[in-house]
C-alpha cells in the first residue's frame, strides 16, 4: 500500500516537472507585462511540432532539430509581441490579453490545417531506459525533462539576478514608466521576455513531445490550462513558484487519479486553483504585486477591471454605440418568425434557429464581460447547465415547455450566483482566471456526471416542446421549434435591453467604470455583481434550454472552454455592453460559418484575425460598446 | 499522413465529382446517396477510410454504367463525431433532393443522434460501425454493417481469454457509449468463461498521462490487459506500461485494427493481438485491398472494409428496386435492405435480421509492425 502511494508520488512529480517547466513561461511574461499569455500553449504546441517537422521530415538528429524549434518559436515570441501587444501598448487594460487569446485561435487552427488534426508519433532515436525502485519507477525521459527543467530555471533565476538584462526586466516588471524615465529600452525589455517565453516553451513542448512520444495540435489548450493552473498555484510571478506549483499540481491530480479514479483527476485540479483563487490568490510564494491587480478583495482596492472600455472612457463619445430600442427585438424576433411560412428548407431553418440561440447566448456574454465589466472565459459552464436542466425537466419529469425553459433559466442563475461567489473577490485578470477555472470545471462535471448527464455519450431523447399555456400544444416541428425560440429570445433580449437601460444597467456601467467610486458613492457592489451574474445566468440558461429542445441530444462538447472562447470573442467583435452588437455579432457569425461550410478550417483564423485587427482599429467592436 | 489542405480536399472533390457524372452517364439522372462522418478533428483517420472507401465502390459502380445506366453521386458531410454536428447534417442530407440512402455515421453516439432525423425522413440509414446493440433498435431504418456489441463482446474475451490465456485481466476503458458497454459485457463473457476481471477503470477522452493507473495496475499483478480504448489513448496507454516494465500479454478490440494504433505505438504495440472481420492479407480480398493500395497509397483497414460493404450492401438495394421497376424511394430502398438476400462482401455475408448482422471474427496478431493472422 505504501509502496503503490510511494510510487504515486513519484509519477505525480513527473507530470508535475512537465507542469512546472509550461508554467514558467507563463510567470516569465506576467511577471514582465503584467499579461496573461494566453498563446503561451500555442507556443508550446509550436515548438513540439517544429521539433517534430526537424525530426521526421527533415531527419535531423533530436538535440538539433529541438535548438532549432527553440530559436524559432522565441522568434516567434518576439513577433508576437510586435505584431499583436506592441500596437495596444496604450490600449485599454484587457485589449492585449485579448489579442494573445486571438493569436492562440490562429496558431492552433493552423496546426490542425498544416500538420492534419491527427496525433503523430514521435520519433526518438535512443531507447528509453527504466530505473525501478521496487514497483515505482522513473524513466530516463523523466530525467532528461528534469534535468532541463532544473537547467533552465536556474540559468532562469541567475539571468534575471546577475545580468543587466535580467535587471532591466525585473525593473520594467515593477515599474515600466520608472524604468523607462531611467533610460531602460521598455519595449526591447517586453521583447526579450516573450523570447524568453517563447523559448521555454517550446522547450517544454519538445520534453512533453518526448514524454507521450507523440504529438497533437491540441496539445496546446489542455497543457496551456495547466501551465496555468500551476503557475497561478505557485503565484504567478515567482520563478520558483512556478517550479512548486507545477510538481504540487502533478501530485494533486495523480494522487487523485490513483485513489478517486482516472476521470476525476482535471476536476480536482481545476478545483484546486478555484480554492486558490478565494483563499490565496498571490499563490504559494507569490508576493502582493496581485493585489495591486485586484487579487486581493472586492472594493476594498484600487483596481482596474477587465473592461475593454474602462480606460478609454474619453475617447467613447466619439463612437456612437449603435442600439436597437427595446422593442427592436421584438420586431426582429416577429420578422424573423415569417422564415418557416417561407422556406420549407429544414437545413437553412435549422441554422437560424442556432444563430437566434447564440444571439442569446452571447447577449448573456456581454452582459457579465462588458456592462458588468468581469471577462467571462467560462460561460458555456451555464450555458450547459440550462440545456441538461431542460433534458431532466422535460423528459424525467414531464414538464410543458415554458416551465422547464423558466426552471432551466432559474436554476442556471442559481448556478452563476453560486460561481459568481468566489470571483466577487477578484477582478481584474484574476477574475478572468476564475471564470476560466468556472468553466473548465462546469466541462468537467458534464463530462463526469454520467448518473445525470450520461457524460460524453450525450444526454438523448429530450422530447419535443409541449406549451401548456395552448393547451398542451405540441411542437414536434422545426417550424413550431423555430418559433419557439424566435419568441422566447426576442421576449429575454427585449427585458434583458430594459433593465440594460434602467438604473441597474447603470450601476453596473458605474462598478465597471470604477467599483471603489462606486462603493464610495454608496452602491451595493456585491449585490450588484451578484444580480448581474444572476441576469447572465438566466439568459445562457434560457439559451442553454432552447438548445436542447432544438437539439434534442445534448452532450459536453458543446460546452468546452473553447467554446466560452469563441464566445467572448463574438461578443467583442459585437462590441462589449452592446445587447443589439452582441445579439447580431451572435446571429450572424453562426449563421455565416455554416453557409461556407467547406471552408469550415478557416473559421476560427477568420474569427482570430478580425479579433485582432477588431481590437487594434474599432477595440469598441462592430457597433460600438456601451 | 500526408497534410491535408482544404483547397486540395475541394479539388479532389470536384474531380471526383467530375469522374462521377462522366459524359456516358449524364444522360440519366442521377441517384444520390449521403455519406456523413467525421472527416476533421481527432480520430479523422476513421473517417478518411470511411470516404475513401466508399468512394472507390461508387468509383467502380460509375466505371461500369452505374445501376441501370444511371449514374450514383454522392454527398458528403463532415459531422466531426460530435452529436449535434452529426443533428445537423442529417437534416442537410434529408434534405438533399435525389437521396435515397445514407451511410454514416462512425461512432455509435453521433449514428444515434441523426437516427431520429432519417427516421422521419423515411430514409435507410447504414452504419458501417456503431455497435451498440440500441442503434438498431431505433427504428427499421436503422441498419449496420458489423457485429453488435454483445457478440463483439465475446470475441473481445476470447482474444484475451482464449488466444492470450490470460485469467486474471485488467481492462480501461473509454467513457463513452461503446466503452461502458463493452466493458460491461466483456467482463461478463470472460467471467463466465472462468476469468477474472481484477479492475476496469473509466478514461476520460483525450486523457494522456497513465502512470497512476498502470502503477495500479503494476501493483494487482494481472497476467493480461484488454483494451477498451480508441487508438489515441490506447497507444499512448500501451507505451506508458512497457515503460514502467509490465510485459504482460495485451489484447484489443474493434478501434485497434487502426494501422494508426500501430503507427503511433511503434515497437509497443508488437504482440499485440486484436480480432477483426476483415484482414487485408486474406488472398480472397486481394481484389479490393489492390484496388484500394493504388487509388489512396495505403493498406486498407476493417473501417475502409466496413464502409465499402455498406456501400456495397446499398448499391445492391437500389439496384434491386430499379430493376423491379418501383418508384427509386428511401422506402422502396429499405424495404430492398431489410427482406434483400445475403449479399458476400469483403467483411463477410451480410443479411439483415432487424438490422443487425452477425460475422465470424479472425484474430490477428502485431508483429514486425503490421498485423498478421494470429496462429
Amino acid at each position: 500500500m505504501l509502496e503503490l502511494f510511494a510510487s504515486q508520488i513519484l509519477n505525480g512529480l513527473a507530470i508535475g516537472q512537465v507542469y512546472a517547466l509550461i508554467a514558467l513561461g507563463f510567470s516569465l511574461v506576467f511577471g514582465v507585462s503584467n499579461l496573461i499569455n494566453f498563446a503561451q500553449g500555442a507556443l508550446f504546441m509550436l515548438g513540439a511540432f517544429i521539433a517534430f517537422t526537424g525530426v521526421a521530415v527533415l531527419q535531423l538528429p533530436l538535440p538539433v532539430a529541438a535548438t532549432g524549434s527553440v530559436l524559432i518559436v522565441a522568434l516567434l515570441g518576439m513577433l508576437l509581441e510586435r505584431v499583436a501587444l506592441r500596437p495596444l501598448e496604450n490600449a485599454p487594460y484587457i485589449a492585449p490579453v485579448l489579442s494573445t487569446l486571438a493569436i492562440s485561435l490562429i496558431i492552433e487552427q493552423l496546426a490542425e490545417i498544416i500538420w492534419s488534426p491527427e496525433s503523430q508519433s514521435f520519433p526518438v532515436s535512443f531507447d528509453e531506459a527504466t530505473y525501478y525502485f521496487g514497483d515505482a519507477y522513473i524513466t530516463s525521459t523523466d530525467l532528461l525533462i528534469f534535468g532541463f527543467g532544473a537547467l533552465a530555471t536556474l540559468a532562469l533565476t541567475l539571468f534575471l539576478s546577475r545580468s543587466w538584462w535580467g535587471r532591466a526586466l525585473r525593473a520594467t516588471a515593477q515599474d515600466r514608466d520608472a524604468a523607462a524615465q531611467l533610460g531602460v529600452r521598455t519595449g526591447s525589455v517586453r521583447q526579450l521576455a516573450f523570447a524568453l517565453a517563447g523559448a521555454l516553451g517550446a522547450l517544454s513542448g519538445v520534453l512533453v513531445a518526448l514524454y507521450f512520444k507523440s504529438v497533437f495540435p491540441q496539445m496546446g489548450l489542455p497543457f496551456g490550462l495547466k501551465g496555468f493552473a500551476a503557475a497561478l498555484l505557485g503565484g504567478l510571478t515567482s520563478t520558483p513558484g512556478a517550479v512548486l506549483g507545477g510538481l504540487l499540481l502533478g501530485v494533486v491530480e495523480t494522487l487523485a487519479s490513483a485513489y478517486i479514479g482516472e476521470g476525476s483527476r482535471d476536476l480536482v485540479a481545476f478545483c484546486l486553483v478555484l480554492v486558490f483563487l478565494v483563499f490565496r490568490p498571490h499563490g504559494l510564494l507569490g508576493d502582493r504585486r496581485l493585489d495591486a491587480l485586484g487579487g486581493a478583495s472586492g472594493a476594498a482596492g484600487a483596481m482596474p477591471t477587465t473592461s475593454v472600455l474602462a480606460s478609454s472612457s474619453s475617447q467613447r463619445g466619439a463612437v456612437r454605440a449603435w442600439e436597437l430600442p427595446p422593442w427592436g427585438f421584438l420586431a426582429v424576433a416577429a420578422v424573423l418568425a415569417l422564415l418557416p411560412a417561407l422556406t420549407q428548407n429544414a437545413y437553412f431553418l435549422q441554422a437560424v434557429v442556432y444563430a437566434m440561440i447564440f444571439a442569446l447566448l452571447v447577449a448573456s456574454v456581454t452582459l457579465v464581460s462588458g456592462a458588468l465589466g468581469v471577462l467571462s472565459i467560462g460561460h458555456t459552464a451555464f450555458y450547459g447547465v440550462g440545456a441538461y436542466a431542460v433534458g431532466l425537466l422535460a423528459r424525467n419529469f414531464g414538464w410543458p415547455a415554458e416551465a422547464a425553459l423558466i426552471g432551466a433559466a432559474t436554476v442556471t442563475a442559481c448556478v452563476a450566483v453560486v460561481a459568481a461567489l468566489p470571483l466577487l473577490k477578484l477582478s481584474g485578470h484574476t477574475a478572468a482566471l476564475g471564470t476560466l477555472a468556472v468553466g473548465q470545471i462546469g466541462y468537467l462535471v458534464f463530462m463526469s456526471w454520467l448518473d445525470v448527464t450520461r457524460g460524453p455519450m450525450g444526454f438523448i431523447g429530450i422530447p419535443a416542446p409541449r406549451l401548456a399555456l395552448l393547451g398542451g400544444l405540441p411542437l414536434p416541428s422545426l417550424a413550431g421549434k423555430f418559433w419557439l425560440v424566435a419568441a422566447a429570445a426576442g421576449i429575454a433580449l427585449f427585458l434583458a435591453q430594459r433593465l440594460l437601460d434602467s438604473g441597474v444597467g447603470r450601476a453596473w456601467r458605474g462598478i465597471r467604470e470604477d467599483r471603489l467610486a462606486a462603493h464610495t458613492a454608496g452602491l451595493p457592489v456585491r449585490r450588484y455583481l451578484l444580480v448581474g451574474f444572476a441576469c447572465s445566468g438566466l439568459l445562457a440558461g434560457l439559451a442553454g434550454g432552447l438548445f436542447a429542445y432544438v437539439q434534442s441530444v445534448v452532450s459536453p462538447e458543446s460546452f468546452t472552454v473553447s467554446a466560452s472562447i469563441l464566445l467572448l470573442t463574438i461578443a467583442v467583435l459585437g462590441g462589449l455592453g452592446n445587447l443589439t452588437g452582441a445579439a447580431l455579432a451572435g446571429f450572424a457569425l453562426t449563421l455565416l460559418p455554416e453557409l461556407l461550410r467547406p471552408f469550415a478550417e478557416w473559421r476560427m483564423v477568420a474569427y482570430g484575425l478580425a479579433l485582432l485587427i477588431m481590437l487594434r482599429l474599432r477595440p469598441h467592436g462592430l457597433l460600438g460598446a456601451r | 499522413m500526408p497534410t491535408r489542405l482544404p483547397f486540395r480536399r475541394l479539388l479532389a472533390a470536384t474531380a471526383a465529382s467530375g469522374l462521377l457524372s462522366a459524359p456516358a452517364l449524364a444522360a440519366e439522372p442521377p441517384i444520390t446517396i449521403g455519406l456523413f462522418t467525421h472527416l476533421s478533428g481527432n480520430f479523422a483517420e476513421y473517417g478518411a477510410s470511411f470516404k475513401n472507401a466508399v468512394e472507390l465502390y461508387l468509383d467502380k459502380v460509375n466505371a461500369d454504367g452505374g445501376v441501370n445506366g444511371r449514374p450514383v453521386k454522392l454527398v458528403v458531410e463532415d459531422d466531426r463525431n460530435s452529436p449535434q454536428e452529426a443533428a445537423t447534417v442529417a437534416r442537410k442530407i434529408v434534405a438533399t433532393p435525389g437521396v435515397v440512402l445514407a451511410i454514416g455515421s462512425w461512432s455509435t453516439t453521433a449514428s444515434l443522434a441523426a437516427a431520429p432525423i432519417f427516421t422521419e425522413a423515411k430514409i435507410a440509414q447504414i452504419s458501417p460501425t456503431s455497435s451498440h446493440p440500441d442503434f438498431s433498435k431505433q427504428s427499421p431504418y436503422q441498419f449496420r454493417q458489423n457485429n453488435t456489441d454483445d457478440v463483439l463482446a465475446q470475441y473481445n474475451a476470447d482474444t484475451i481469454h482464449k488466444q492470450l490465456k490470460a485469467n486474471r485481466i485488467v481492462i480501461p476503458y473509454s467513457q463513452d457509449d461503446w466503452g461502458l458497454f463493452t466493458v460491461k459485457a466483456t467482463s461478463a463473457a470472460i467471467e463466465k468463461d472462468g476469468g477474472k476481471v481484477l479492475l476496469t477503470e473509466a478514461v476520460m477522452p483525450n486523457a494522456r498521462d497513465f502512470r497512476p493507473l498502470v502503477s495500479k495496475i503494476k501493483s494487482l499483478k494481472p497476467d493480461g490487459v484488454f483494451l477498451a480504448l480508441p487508438y489515441q489513448e490506447a497507444s499512448i496507454f500501451i507505451q506508458q506500461l512497457r515503460q514502467a516494465g509490465v510485459d504482460i500479454p495485451v489484447g484489443g478490440g474493434v478501434p485497434l485494427t487502426s494501422p494508426k494504433f500501430i503507427e503511433l505505438a511503434g515497437k509497443a504495440a508488437e504482440g499485440v493481438v486484436v480480432h477483426s472481420i476483415f484482414f487485408a492479407g486474406d488472398p480472397s480480398k486481394k481484389a479490393f485491398t489492390d484496388a484500394y493500395r493504388a487509388k489512396y497509397n495505403r493498406t486498407p483497414d476493417q473501417f475502409a472494409a466496413l464502409a465499402y460493404d455498406a456501400a456495397g450492401v446499398g448499391v445492391a438495394a437500389i439496384r434491386r428496386v430499379v430493376q423491379s421497376g418501383k418508384p427509386l424511394t428511401g422506402q422502396s430502398v429499405r424495404d430492398e435492405l431489410a427482406g434483400g438476400p445475403p449479399y458476400e462482401g469483403v467483411t463477410g455475408v451480410t443479411k439483415y435480421e432487424n438490422g443487425n448482422v452477425r460475422k465470424a471474427p479472425t484474430f490477428l496478431v502485431i508483429r514486425n509492425g503490421e498485423f498478421q493472422l494470429n496462429k
